[in-house]
C-alpha cells in the first residue's frame, strides 16, 4: 500500500501523488534516475524500519512469554 | 458487525460487477452510467483489435514462461531450506522473503536500473519469444519466492519416518526424492505454479518498468488505452482476464482441498 502506484494514478488523474508516482516520473519523464533511485530506497528503508519494528515486537513478546 | 460486513463486500466487489456489467452496455464511453441495452459487440471488438490480442498473447507467454522457471527455483529452493542446516541460514531465509515484502515501485526501478546499467536490456529487434527476455527475468525474481513459500509450507507436513522406510528397504536417495518426496511435494507444486503464474499475469508495475515499447503485456496495454480513453472495449478485456483469474484461483483451492484431505 505504500509504495502503490496504480490506484493514485488512475483515480487521482495526475493530480494526487503518492511516492511511487513521483518516482515513477523521475523513470519516465523527468528522467533524473539518481533522484528517482534516492527516493525509492527512502521508501527501502521505511520498509525495513517497519520490518525491524515487527521483529522487535514479536522478540519482546515471546521474551515476556518465556521469562 | 453484520453492517461491517456487508459494507466491506460491497467496497470490494461493487467495482468489479459493475465493470463486468457494463461491458455489456451499448454506448460508446465507458464511463458512461446510463444503461443503452445488451450487447456483446465490445467482445467482438476486443477480439478483433490485433494490439489488444497481440498484448494478451505477450502476457501468457510470459506468464506460462516465468512460471516454469518459478516453479523450478521455488521447489529447490524449499526443499533446500527444509532439509539442510548451514551457515547464515536465516540470513539466507530473510533474503528469499525480502522480494515479497519490499514495494513493487522499487523492485521495477531496481530492476530497470539493472538492465539498463548491465546492458542487459534486450534489444528491439530480437525476434518474438526473445525479445520479452527482460519481462520474464523480472517476473521469475519477483514470483519464484511466493512459490518457495507455497511449497514450503506443504514440505512443513512431512513425515519424515516415510523417507526413512523407503530408505531402509534399499531406496538411494534420488530415489527417496522421485518416488515419496516429489509426490508428496505434488499439490504444493501445483498451487505455487497457480500463484506464480495469475501474479505474472496480473503484474503491472514490474512490467512497465522493464518492457520496451515493442514488447507490452496486457496490463501495461490496458493502462495506456485508460489513459487515452475509457472505452466498453476495456471492460470486456478485464472482464476476459478477471473470469480467467477467478478459473485459476478456483483450481488453485481445488488442490488446496485435495492437500487438506491427504
Amino acid at each position: 500500500m505504500l509504495g502503490s502506484f496504480l490506484t493514485p494514478d488512475l483515480l487521482g488523474r495526475g493530480q494526487v501523488d503518492m511516492i511511487a508516482n513521483v518516482i515513477e516520473r523521475q523513470f519516465k519523464s523527468a528522467n533524473d534516475w539518481p533522484f528517482g533511485s534516492a527516493m525509492s530506497l527512502f521508501l527501502l528503508y521505511v520498509t525495513f524500519i517497519i520490518l525491524a519494528l515487527k521483529a522487535l515486537f514479536e522478540m519482546q513478546r515471546s521474551g515476556a512469554r518465556h521469562g | 458487525m453484520r453492517t461491517v460486513f456487508v459494507l466491506t463486500t460491497i467496497f470490494l466487489y461493487a467495482p468489479i460487477i459493475v465493470l463486468i456489467v457494463f461491458s455489456f452496455n451499448d454506448s460508446r464511453r465507458g464511463g458512461n452510467v446510463i444503461w443503452k441495452g445488451f450487447t456483446t459487440k465490445y467482445y467482438e471488438k476486443a477480439f478483433n483489435n490485433d494490439s489488444l490480442v497481440e498484448a494478451f498473447t505477450n502476457s501468457l507467454t510470459i506468464a506460462v514462461i516465468s512460471t516454469i522457471f518459478a516453479v523450478l527455483l521455488g521447489a529447490l529452493t524449499a526443499v533446500v531450506l527444509w532439509r539442510f542446516r548451514f551457515p547464515l541460514k536465516p540470513v539466507y531465509e530473510g533474503m528469499i522473503a525480502l522480494p515479497i515484502v519490499i514495494p513493487e515501485i522499487c523492485m521495477g526501478v531496481s530492476l530497470a536500473v539493472f538492465f539498463a546499467t548491465t546492458g542487459l536490456t534486450v534489444p528491439a529487434e530480437t525476434p518474438w519469444p526473445f525479445s520479452l527476455g527482460n519481462i520474464i527475468i523480472a517476473h521469475i525474481t519477483f514470483s519464484f519466492p511466493f512459490a518457495a513459500m507455497v511449497i514450503r509450507a506443504r514440505l512443513q507436513n512431512f513425515n519424515m519416518e516415510m523417507a526413512e522406510a523407503a530408505r531402509d528397504l534399499g531406496a538411494t536417495e534420488y530415489e527417496v526424492f522421485r518416488d515419496i518426496i516429489l509426490p508428496f511435494m505434488m499439490p504444493g507444486l501445483v498451487a505455487g505454479g497457480l500463484l506464480a503464474f495469475t501474479l505474472s499475469l496480473d503484474d503491472f508495475v514490474i512490467t512497465f518498468f522493464t518492457s520496451g515499447p515493442s514488447t507490452v503485456t496486457f496490463p501495461v496495454k490496458v493502462y495506456s488505452m485508460v489513459r487515452f480513453s475509457v472505452t466498453p472495449e476495456i471492460n470486456a478485456a478485464s472482464t476476459i482476464l478477471i473470469v480467467m483469474t477467478l478459473i485459476l484461483t478456483a483450481v488453485a483451492i481445488r488442490f488446496q482441498k485435495i492437500e487438506d484431505t491427504t
